[in-house]
């Protein structure tokens, strides 16, 4: 497994880096519930929340790229889950044409929406999980008394991250090392047929480790030797995080009263 | 000491593969046993069975704990398997890590963990490598690796899956030095009949699931025409003594 690629900013030195994963998490649920709840006509207040996601990023001291390379791959995926609401009405409205489909406005807003509370969402998600050791991010669910079957199944799917990777470039290697010109439609053929071969190899390594791992004593709790402890600066951070979240709605209540 | 006896072993594949074939053997404590066979004979099935990873019908017992649901925990603790495949075995970022999860297992405090990755690894000559991440080792130093997450959890047994294979001579030739070297019971299976020669007293000639022959290493790895029966050679070092000086 050498994919350090997928998680070489885990390690820092900065607030964010140093940060209780408990603390991690709070902020991200937060804002979660937050992105979540804003009215759809509160426009300026996304700004807002996008500005404190972009000020998270900058004191973690990641490149912005990497986010940015993170955040394009994610919502490419989820993006697939929303990109049919345009063509939904609410009612009966009008509609515009573009070619032979019909977009409706009201549709369209809500795709708006949620296309911002979605790249709001996965960005903070994105901060977590790339400050954050994964070990310790399962440590501070266990001691948030998550299950143990959930920690167990989000460490298994980690490991199967990069064991897929592993296993799709042996079989990239393979092709390639008999490889003759085909047109893309063959090669499109031959990946699809890979597709069932990697998912069964995938699965025999994984057993294989499982059985590593059970033969080493493991038995369905993940140990981590570094113990977390909340301290002071984290709550502060929190404080901060909160005030920072809420301060125009603060601002806003305070003008009209 | 009896570290294993094993009675009427008999496993099959779900696919319906009949993989070992009613077999029965001890092995005493501290002895060092090297399982031989060609490809398929079984060698690697017995050996997943000592530590419970597969279960077999017949009975098994290790260190006088019969293998079952009960004891299934103790047995993990006592006996330590380490896979052919180093990348199988090494899972975590950094090989400290990996080296402390057996350990952290089986209830160490962080003290005592330290201690265990410490002492495994200059058991087996990586000091100074615990920060380093697996990806960044040579196969025989992963290989090397892989038997220090076992030697951390300190098992009075310790199985080892083709433990020479793929590797280069320095590191073949470490291997067998920690072999040498060992006070454990060792049971190894492989191809390297020179290694084994080197480094057990006893052979278990396994073919087709059926032990062929359970005796001392010299007279078994020496008994040219039984190797080749069983699509075995004599160990090179045998062959080069044979044949004429040029």
């Amino acid at each position: 497994m050498k994919h350090e690629f997928l998680d070489h900013h885990r390690k820092g030195n900065s607030v964010i880096h140093l940060a209780d994963p408990r603390l991690k998490i709070i902020m991200m649920v937060i804002y979660v519930i937050v992105v979540v709840a804003i009215p759809s006509n509160a426009n300026k207040y996304y700004i807002h929340l996008i500005l404190i996601g972009i000020l998270f990023a900058l004191i973690s001291g990641v490149p912005l790229l990497h986010y940015l390379t993170k955040l394009i791959k994610i919502y490419s995926m989820v993006l697939l889950i929303f990109v049919f609401i345009p063509f939904f009405p609410s009612g009966s409205e009008n509609y515009y044409q573009l070619i032979k489909l019909k977009i409706y406005p009201s549709g369209l807003n809500k795709f708006i929406q949620i296309n911002f509370k979605t790249i709001l969402i996965v960005f903070i998600s994105i901060i977590l999980t790339t400050t954050t050791d994964f070990m310790h991010l399962l440590k501070g669910l266990e001691k948030m008394k998550v299950p143990q079957v959930t920690l167990s199944i989000l460490s298994f799917m980690y490991r199967f991250i990069f064991l897929i990777i592993d296993e799709i470039e042996r079989m990239i290697i393979a092709f390639r090392s008999r490889y003759i010109k085909l047109s893309y439609l063959n090669r499109m053929r031959i990946f699809a047929k890979q597709i069932g071969v990697l998912f069964i190899r995938t699965y025999r390594r994984g057993e294989q480790i499982f059985q590593a791992m059970e033969s080493r004593g493991f038995h369905g709790k993940i140990y981590i030797m570094d113990d977390l402890y909340w301290q002071k600066k984290d709550s502060y951070l929190l404080i901060v995080f909160i005030f920072l979240l809420f301060f125009p709605i603060f601002l806003l209540s305070l003008l009209i009263a | 000491m009896i570290a294993i006896r094993a009675c009427h072993l008999d496993y099959s594949y779900p696919d319906g593969t009949h993989a070992l074939k009613n077999i029965s053997f001890e092995i005493m404590e501290r002895e060092k046993l090297a399982i031989i066979g060609p490809n398929g004979s079984g060698k690697s099935t017995l050996l997943t069975l000592f530590n419970s990873v597969r279960e077999a019908q017949g009975e098994l017992y290790v260190f006088n704990y019969k293998l079952d649901r009960k004891n299934r925990k103790t047995i993990k603790n006592l006996v330590g398997l380490v896979f052919q495949n180093p990348d199988d075995q090494l899972f975590c970022p950094t090989i400290f890590e990996d080296i402390a999860f057996g350990p952290l297992n089986l209830g160490l405090n962080p003290t005592e963990v330290q201690e265990a990755v410490g002492n495994a690894l200059k058991n087996v000559g990586l000091e100074g490598y615990q920060d380093r991440s697996s990806f960044h080792l040579s196969y025989g130093e992963r290989k090397l690796a892989s038997i220090a997450t076992v030697v951390a959890m300190n098992p009075r047994l310790i199985s080892l899956d083709e433990p020479t294979s793929n590797l280069d001579l320095a590191h073949r030739r470490k291997i067998i030095q920690w072999l040498q070297a060992s006070e454990k019971t060792i049971v190894l299976t492989t191809h390297d009949l020179d290694m084994a020669l080197d480094t057990c007293q006893r052979v278990i000639l396994l073919n087709q699931g059926q032990i062929i022959t359970d005796g001392k290493a010299k007279d078994i790895l020496l008994d040219q025409q039984l190797l080749e029966q069983n699509d075995l050679e004599l160990p090179l070092s045998i062959q080069n003594r044979k044949s004429p000086v040029l």
